[in-house]
Parts: structure tokens; C-alpha cells; sequence
């Protein structure tokens, strides 16, 4: 028996508690599976460079963005630390935190005709689009550090921190994201705010300043915000000993867990509010 | 089976109180029913079967269905525009986890797209639509099937065979249309019933049911 709105319906040798969650997330991951692969032809479907689009977009802002502030030398000297480099690793993630809490909201609105499908949730076709920035991004910043390895001569100083403080970034703009969606879903005028919002937060995240050369006093003021904890991950990932750096993973992993399970709730509670 | 129990759904129309689409509705559409729905334009019907397939919740009771339920049908709902039939076929078995070549390879004997199949759906003129989706539900077998809109039938040809597999393979299947062209529901249905004000009232008789629609 399923109750309203659940879509499913039990079939025979149904399994009890747990059973039936194992075959909740199987399905999910099928569902979303359908909607990555879909949306992969989509991107394709509209003009070939949809799908590079994908991958330059990233790769040209924060390459547009290091250029300006090297060659200005708008910023601050580190020895060892190149401009131009720094302000790469640090805007390619700031820009997917920004563009996945941005595009939420549109991404739930412009699929709202795939939940006539009731197997496809909400959270699936957010997840779907999460997942394919989160791919680009990777590859983007893999492709970065390969290229400073050669041509700068200088290697990531440790891989899994870097690849774990972006995965980081990613959940939480995925937990952002999701609020953000489940707030447009019902208020217009709340729609309208993220975006401002998401600009004027810019100086308070931490992603275009390392925190070393702040006042003690302002960088501790700084570290309440999960987001600059995680942009000094990424950095120490990249930079190592170079550039030294201030995180508390378990202080980040808290405001992930946090922001996400706030976000699941709220999509589950407009969902029944959704009008078609 | 699909259960309705005490359902009422109702929109907020701004400074003019509530739209009602059901009021205390109580009501049970078991496996093999062909039940037409008739209404006006407006009077909701297109909600009522958007609550059917769980696709919008009630604001207030509960809809239960122990069967599986199709998406409502009706023009451009459920598919991807920019999308090919054949894409489109693929993705829905996909996320209703049946055999994805052989659903489209069904969905192209069923529909007779010809070329038109490796289109994008936004090409597609309404009759085309309409046998897109019909296959890719009659492909997907369902228990209950949501027919939202007459014309999602197709033309002549394609009622005639849409009745038939109806008749035949899918005898057991239930049906509900909803529309407000009674010989529609006279040719797909045995029972009716009219949504009228917020009312669903349901008739034995298909006679009874027409003739009532058409004095209201």
C-alpha cells in the first residue's frame, strides 16, 4: 500500500523496512541515471558545442577572471604562488558553488513535466544536473592541474585533499541549491533575492583571497563561513606548504550535512504544493 | 485499484477565494473499469487526473492506488520536445526500467512514425504526438491507463486500433478518460461519470450519464 503521492505501488515480494529502501535507492539511481544520460543528448541536441559548452564556460571565466587580476597584479604577492594560477584554483570552484545554487531553481522549473513521471522525483532531476557540473568541473580542474604541472612546473601538492575540498564545495551548493529550489518553487520574490544574494556574499567566501594575508582577527571572523573553510582546502590541496591554510573539515562537514538535510526537507515540503 | 478517500483539492485564485476542483470525494476505480469522465472546459478535469496519477496532491484526503498508474496523456506531457521519439522512448523505459531498444523498436510498429521517430518531438503535429504517447503507454503496460485529452487517441485508424489492443491485451487494464465529448467516452467507456462544480457524480448507465451532461 503506498501512500499518496508515492507514486510507487508495492509489488509482490516486497520486502520489509529495509528492503524496500535498498529498492527506493536503486530506483533512484536508475531514474537518475535516465535523467544525466538525457540530459547529455539535450546538450548535444541543441548545437555540437552544447556539450563543450559545458566545460569551456568554467574554464574561460576563471581563465578570463586570472588573467585580469595577474595582469593588473590586482591582488597580493606570495612568493612561489603565481597570480595567475591562484586566482584559477580559486574562481573554477567559486563559479560551479555560484552556478549550481543559481541554476536550481530554472533546473526544477524547466523540468517540471518530467514529474508526470511519478518514478522521477524532484531531488532526481536536481541530482541529474548536479552530478553533470560536478563531472565538468572535475575534469576542468584536472585539466588545469595538468597543465600547471607542465607548463608551470609545478605539480598539486596533494590530490585527495584538492579532489575532496571540491567534492566538499559541490555538496554544499548542492544543499544550497536545493533550498534555493524549494523556496522558488513557492515565492517569486524569494527567487529574485538569491541571486543578489549570491553576489553580495562573494567577499565574505573566502574563494579570491587567501586567508593568510588577512588580520588574524578578520580570518577567524571569516572561518565561521563553511564555504572560505573549503576554499582554503582546495588551495592547501594545490598549493601545499606554499601558501599556508586555515579549515576545519569537521566544521565543514557539519554545515554539509546540515544544509542538505534542510534542503531535502524543504523540497519534501513544497512538493505537495507544486501546482502544474 | 485507485482509492479516493474524503479528497478535495482547491486552488487559491488571488482575491477571488478558492477554485474548487473536488470536494469530499470518495470514490474507487478498480482494475478493468472504463470509466469517462465529462466536464466542461474549466471545470477541472485535467487536475482530476494530474491527482489520479499523483502527479499534484490533494489538498486535503487521500489517493491511494495499488496499481500502476500511466502518466496523464495528454499533448506534449511527459515527453521532451528537443528530444527524438526515439529518445524519448528510450528514456522513459529507462526510468521505468523495461528493455530500452525493444520498447522503441514497439513504440515505432505501434505509432508509425516512419522517419518522423528520429525527429525532435517539437516537429511533431498533434496526431503524431498523440501516437507517440499512446504508444509509449500501451508499450510500457500499465494497469490503469490516464487518457487526459480525446485527441490523444489520434484519428479514426488509431481509435479503432487503440480500441482493439484495449479490447484484447489489454482487457484487464483499466482505463480513465476524461473529456467533454460524450461520443468519445461512448466509444471507449461503460461507465461515466460528470465532474460539474467541484462534484464527481458517477452513472450506471452511459445514456444516463450523457444526457445528464448535456442538460447541465
Amino acid at each position: 500500500m503506498s501512500e499518496t503521492g508515492w507514486g510507487g505501488y508495492r509489488t509482490a515480494g516486497d520486502g520489509g523496512g529495509l528492503g524496500r529502501t535498498l529498492e527506493g535507492f536503486r530506483r533512484q539511481a536508475t531514474v537518475v541515471h535516465a535523467l544525466l544520460l538525457r540530459e547529455m543528448q539535450t546538450r548535444f541536441g541543441r548545437n555540437q558545442l552544447g556539450f563543450l559548452w559545458l566545460f569551456l564556460e568554467p574554464l574561460m571565466l576563471a581563465g578570463a577572471i586570472a588573467t585580469l587580476k595577474s595582469s593588473f597584479e590586482f591582488g597580493h604577492s606570495i612568493p612561489g604562488v603565481s597570480m595567475f594560477v591562484f586566482a584559477l584554483v580559486s574562481y573554477l570552484p567559486y563559479f560551479t558553488f555560484r552556478a549550481i545554487i543559481s541554476r536550481a531553481p530554472g533546473t526544477l522549473r524547466a523540468n517540471m513535466t518530467l514529474l508526470y513521471h511519478s518514478r522521477v522525483k524532484m531531488l532526481d532531476v536536481v541530482l541529474a544536473r548536479h552530478l553533470l557540473e560536478m563531472a565538468a568541473v572535475v575534469t576542468v580542474m584536472a585539466m588545469i592541474v595538468v597543465g600547471v604541472a607542465i607548463w608551470g612546473d609545478q605539480p598539486p601538492a596533494d590530490i585527495p585533499t584538492l579532489l575532496i575540498g571540491i567534492v566538499l564545495l559541490f555538496l554544499l551548493a548542492q544543499g544550497l541549491g536545493l533550498m534555493a529550489a524549494a523556496v522558488s518553487a513557492v515565492s517569486e520574490i524569494a527567487e529574485r533575492l538569491i541571486h543578489p544574494l549570491i553576489y553580495l556574499s562573494l567577499p565574505l567566501s573566502g574563494a579570491l583571497v587567501p586567508l593568510h594575508v588577512l588580520d588574524p582577527m578578520i580570518r577567524d571572523l571569516m572561518l565561521w563561513n563553511p564555504q572560505a573553510n573549503i576554499h582554503e582546502m582546495v588551495r592547501d590541496g594545490f598549493f601545499g606548504d606554499l601558501l599556508p591554510s586555515y579549515y576545519s573539515v569537521g566544521y565543514v562537514l557539519f554545515w554539509v550535512g546540515l544544509f542538505n538535510l534542510l534542503g531535502l526537507a524543504a523540497l519534501r515540503a513544497v512538493r505537495p504544493k507544486l501546482e502544474f | 485499484m485507485i482509492l479516493l478517500e474524503d479528497v478535495s483539492k482547491f486552488y487559491e485564485v488571488r482575491g477571488r477565494g478558492k477554485r474548487w476542483i473536488l470536494r469530499d470525494t470518495t470514490a474507487v476505480i478498480r482494475p478493468g473499469d472504463r470509466l469517462g469522465i465529462l466536464g466542461r472546459n474549466g471545470s477541472g478535469k485535467s487536475t482530476l487526473m494530474r491527482l489520479l496519477g499523483g502527479v499534484e496532491y490533494p489538498t486535503r484526503g487521500r489517493i491511494e492506488r495499488r496499481m500502476s498508474v500511466s502518466w496523464p496523456l495528454a499533448h506534449g506531457i511527459g515527453v521532451h520536445s528537443s528530444l527524438s521519439g526515439a529518445d524519448n522512448a528510450r528514456f522513459v523505459a529507462r526510468i521505468y526500467e523495461k528493455p530500452v531498444e525493444e520498447l522503441v523498436q514497439a513504440v515505432d510498429d505501434f505509432a508509425e512514425l516512419g522517419d518522423y521517430m528520429y525527429m525532435p518531438v517539437s516537429t511533431y503535429s498533434a496526431g503524431m504526438m498523440s501516437r507517440l504517447l499512446l504508444g509509449l503507454s500501451l508499450a510500457m503496460d500499465f494497469d490503469c491507463y490516464l487518457i487526459d485529452e480525446a485527441t490523444s487517441v489520434g484519428d479514426q485508424r488509431f481509435m479503432e486500433r487503440t480500441q482493439h489492443i484495449l479490447e484484447t491485451r489489454l482487457r484487464s487494464r483499466a482505463l480513465v478518460m476524461v473529456s467533454h465529448q460524450p461520443w468519445h467516452v461512448r466509444t471507449f467507456c461503460e461507465t461515466a461519470a460528470i465532474l460539474h462544480e467541484g462534484r464527481l457524480t458517477f452513472f450506471e448507465e452511459l445514456d444516463e450519464a450523457i444526457a445528464t451532461y448535456e442538460a447541465l
